[in-house]
């Protein structure tokens, strides 16, 4: 009976943290929304569109680009830094299955979980900022979940491609600051691409990372759909050709390059 | 060790963050990486509201250099933190591994031996890379480079690293109770670096009152911010607030130390 109600009191006590914890990250979740309400409403102020978006758009967009960064993130570097510097990467690669899709399943777990914990909050977040704001304009067609996918599988490519670089460099922190502020600049992740000065944005279309959040974004306010959807989705794939062709090359030296240090 | 303790405070602390400093030393090539990618990444952040204020001109009346003062007075700040006294972040996890109880039984202050053993000295170049960005953005929006503005500025850089301590002091007292608060210093972290980087009247009237007189971030950048830019018009309150900012980080460290001994008093060991 005591047992019984040791038991309880634990479990009651890990749950209320649990609790504690996901009422926290609501709050967060609730606090970021209204910060992308404030201050897209602050410079929208005495402008009805701004390149063709208007204020709800623009809050659709930067409130769905937070919820698809939660979705896109893996931490395949930190994954792949730390079975290096933990030696591990020999037993991975000894596994009868591929290091990179296991990696790959690591990532899609992590999605998984973080789906739960982390995008469940901000949908709820966000429901609640758009019942407000009465906030229209949401297209969900097929393209855009295709797009999706595969801005997610662009993602594992290119954090592959980063990771890569911790047989070289053997510790990754710095590296990662690059990619993020990389992502951040030519992606359309905070700042559409719409808003960009015309030669940069010419330059960002040029680049692999507004494929990541760039393309499922604008099929998703609407702004390109039909054909052009077709073309961004089918640019998408290119660039995962592309992309994994690179990493295939980038993997074999550098497994070459383990080889060399256990030898 | 009965020599280390003959040192007096601040050669004990010079002491440590040298040793923190050559430790970090050991991966040389990714600690310069690290230092210019945070020079980038302000820098990166800054042109991003750039580009978004070159389409819509301003924020609350604010100028894109008057942004990027106010921003990297924050980034200055946080930064600062994390170098100087970084410690009180981790005396959550301390308590759940038992690993406080060893600060809490040395002749010196607990709280001072874990801010020195945590510090995060070698991020003293990113705090010069930080600065670097907030005199171009300052002489950009048109700050005079006086001695009255620069000794002006190191009175608010220190007030604004006091509140950040302060106030992940009061946290991290919290956490003594065995609360876990990792959840909510990821929370102050977004709301600090995030948030404090627009004008906080953006946050409508509730906004601002809170950040003001609740919780009073906006004494980090804000108000510091609006008085070196003799921003007039557009502040919430009034730019002379200030001047207030050493006197709000004065009192929320003293309450925030009262605090701390007295969870101290309190605290029982979780026992690992």
């Amino acid at each position: 009976m005591k047992y019984l109600a040791a038991t309880l009191r634990l479990q009651f006590r890990t749950t209320l943290t649990f609790r504690f914890d996901l009422a926290v990250t609501v709050l967060r979740n609730v606090l970021t929304v209204c910060c992308l309400f404030a201050l897209w409403t602050a410079l929208f102020t005495g402008r009805t569109a701004v390149a063709g978006i208007d204020k709800n758009t623009m809050i659709l967009y930067a409130v769905a680009s937070t919820i698809l960064g939660v979705f896109l993130s893996m931490r395949v570097e930190n994954n792949m830094a730390e079975s290096i510097h933990k030696g591990n990467i020999a037993l991975m690669l000894a596994r009868p299955i591929a290091y990179p899709l296991s990696l790959f399943m690591d990532a899609v777990a992590n999605t998984i979980v973080n789906a739960v914990t982390r995008i469940f909050p901000y949908l709820i977040a966000a429901v609640i900022g758009f019942c407000l704001a009465e906030c229209a304009g949401m297209r969900i067609t097929g393209w855009l979940v295709i797009s999706i996918a595969l801005s997610y599988i662009l993602m594992f490519l290119y954090q592959v491609l980063f990771g890569s670089l911790v047989f070289w460099t053997m510790d990754i922190a710095g590296l990662i600051e690059y990619r993020d502020v990389v992502m951040m600049l030519f992606s359309g992740a905070i700042v559409p691409l719409y808003f960009f000065p015309d030669w940069l944005f010419r330059m960002a279309m040029f680049l692999p990372f507004q494929a990541i959040y760039h393309t499922p974004l604008s099929i998703m306010i609407g702004r390109i759909d039909g054909s052009d959807a077709a073309m961004a989705v089918g640019l998408q794939l290119a660039w995962i050709v592309v992309l994994s062709l690179i990493a295939r090359l980038v993997w074999r030296r550098a497994v070459r390059r383990v080889i060399v240090h256990g030898g | 060790m009965a020599d280390e303790f003959r040192v007096g405070p601040v050669r004990f602390y010079l002491h440590t963050l040298t040793l923190l400093i050559r430790q970090r030393m050991a991966f040389r090539v990714n600690y310069y990486l690290m230092t210019l990618s945070v020079l980038i990444k302000e820098a990166a952040a800054i042109a991003l509201i750039g580009v978004i204020l070159q389409k819509f001109h301003a924020v609350a009346g604010w100028t894109i250099w008057e942004i990027g003062v106010l921003y990297s007075l924050m980034a200055f700040a946080n930064r600062g933190f994390y170098t100087f006294c970084a410690g009180v972040l981790r005396i959550g996890h301390m308590v759940e591994s038992g690993e406080l109880d060893q600060f809490l039984v040395t002749p010196r202050n607990p709280l001072f031996l874990v801010s020195a053993r945590y510090a995060c000295a070698w991020r003293m170049l990113y705090n010069c890379a930080t600065l670097l960005i907030l005199a171009f953005c300052s002489s950009k929006a048109g700050v005079e480079f006086s001695p009255g503005n620069i000794a002006l500025f190191a009175v608010f850089a220190v007030s604004a690293v006091a509140i950040h301590f302060a106030i992940y002091l009061v946290l991290a007292t919290v956490a003594l109770w065995t609360f876990r608060v990792s959840a909510m210093q990821e929370l102050l972290y977004q709301v600090i670096f995030e948030y404090l980087r627009y004008p906080i009247q953006i946050y409508g009237v509730v906004g601002a009152f809170l950040l003001t007189w609740l919780i009073p971030l906006a004494f980090i950048n804000y108000y510091p911010a609006a008085t070196l830019l003799a921003k007039t018009n557009d502040v919430f309150i009034g730019p002379s607030l200030g001047y207030a900012a050493p006197l709000v980080a004065a009192l929320l460290l003293f309450a925030a130390y009262r605090f701390w001994n007295f969870g101290l008093a309190y605290y029982k060991s979780s026992g690992t």
